[in-house]
């Protein structure tokens, strides 16, 4: 890991493309400017972590799962044409072949 | 065109309805190229299935399907790269995750919503910021007796 000291108001360079500026550091905080290209992508890291890991979880997800889950939501919520409406919004939506 | 699903087998999809993502689902950068299927005995779910990797999909709901209340901006930056001109042209699901322990205890992620515009099909998974959305926000109270049970 490289480690660099900067003041308020300097900037690293990564990659020439890439700037960050310490626009401001007290206390506990340092406020950072990033200023990249848009096909590169910043997150704060623990929203980062804990999107990843709520998708991985997700994709582990098997269709009899998500029955089990539709049972236990009251009929009453499953019938409303409304709701299939703001799915088709636009979009058709493709069923699943039976074959 | 026929695309290879583990858990739905093979499928028919039409080439128009599969969502371009400019961004990538968080963790699955390989899958680009996404389609919403329909598994299931109501509307209160979907599947996102990528298109070009059989094994990755994600089981997707609304909050308002189940009366939670959600709001968030989509910032300058994302409205362009998706091409977006009109809200009514945007369609926003989310990702549920259902634990295989007890299905009582499932969450939706609110914190990176899925954003689609359905005018062009562009998509990507937005990371809201400034928000105390949870990535992982039960859909039901933790409460277990509140929950009405209906048979199948």
């Amino acid at each position: 890991m490289l480690v660099l000291s900067r003041k308020n108001g300097q900037k690293i360079i990564i990659n020439e493309d890439i700037e960050i500026l310490v626009i401001e550091c007290s206390q506990n905080i340092v406020k950072l400017g990033i200023s990249a290209p848009r096909d590169v992508k910043v997150y704060r890291e623990e929203v980062y972590r804990e999107i990843k890991y709520a998708n991985i979880k997700s994709n582990e997800t098997t269709s009899e799962l998500v029955s089990q889950l539709e049972n236990l939501i009251p009929k009453e919520n499953k019938t409303e044409d409304a709701k299939s409406v703001q799915w088709n919004k636009k979009t058709k939506i493709i069923k699943k072949k039976n074959d | 065109m026929k695309i290879e699903t583990v858990r739905f087998g093979s499928i028919e999809v039409d080439e128009k309805l599969i969502f371009e993502f400019v961004r990538p689902i968080i963790g699955y950068d390989e899958a680009h190229k996404f389609v919403l299927v329909e598994n299931g005995q109501n509307n209160l779910f979907r599947w996102l299935q990528a298109v070009d990797a059989p094994e990755i999909a994600f089981p997707v709901s609304m909050p308002s399907l189940f009366n939670i209340e959600y709001q968030f901006e989509i910032d300058d930056e994302y409205v362009e790269i998706l091409g977006l001109n009109s809200q009514n042209d945007l369609l926003t699901f989310n990702i549920v995750n259902i634990p295989n322990s007890n299905p009582k205890d499932s969450t939706i992620n609110l914190l990176g919503p899925i954003i689609i515009n359905v005018n062009n099909n562009k998509g990507m998974q937005l990371v809201l910021s400034g928000t105390d959305y949870q990535a992982r926000q039960r859909l039901f109270p933790k409460d277990v007796s509140s929950i009405k049970e209906v048979g199948v």
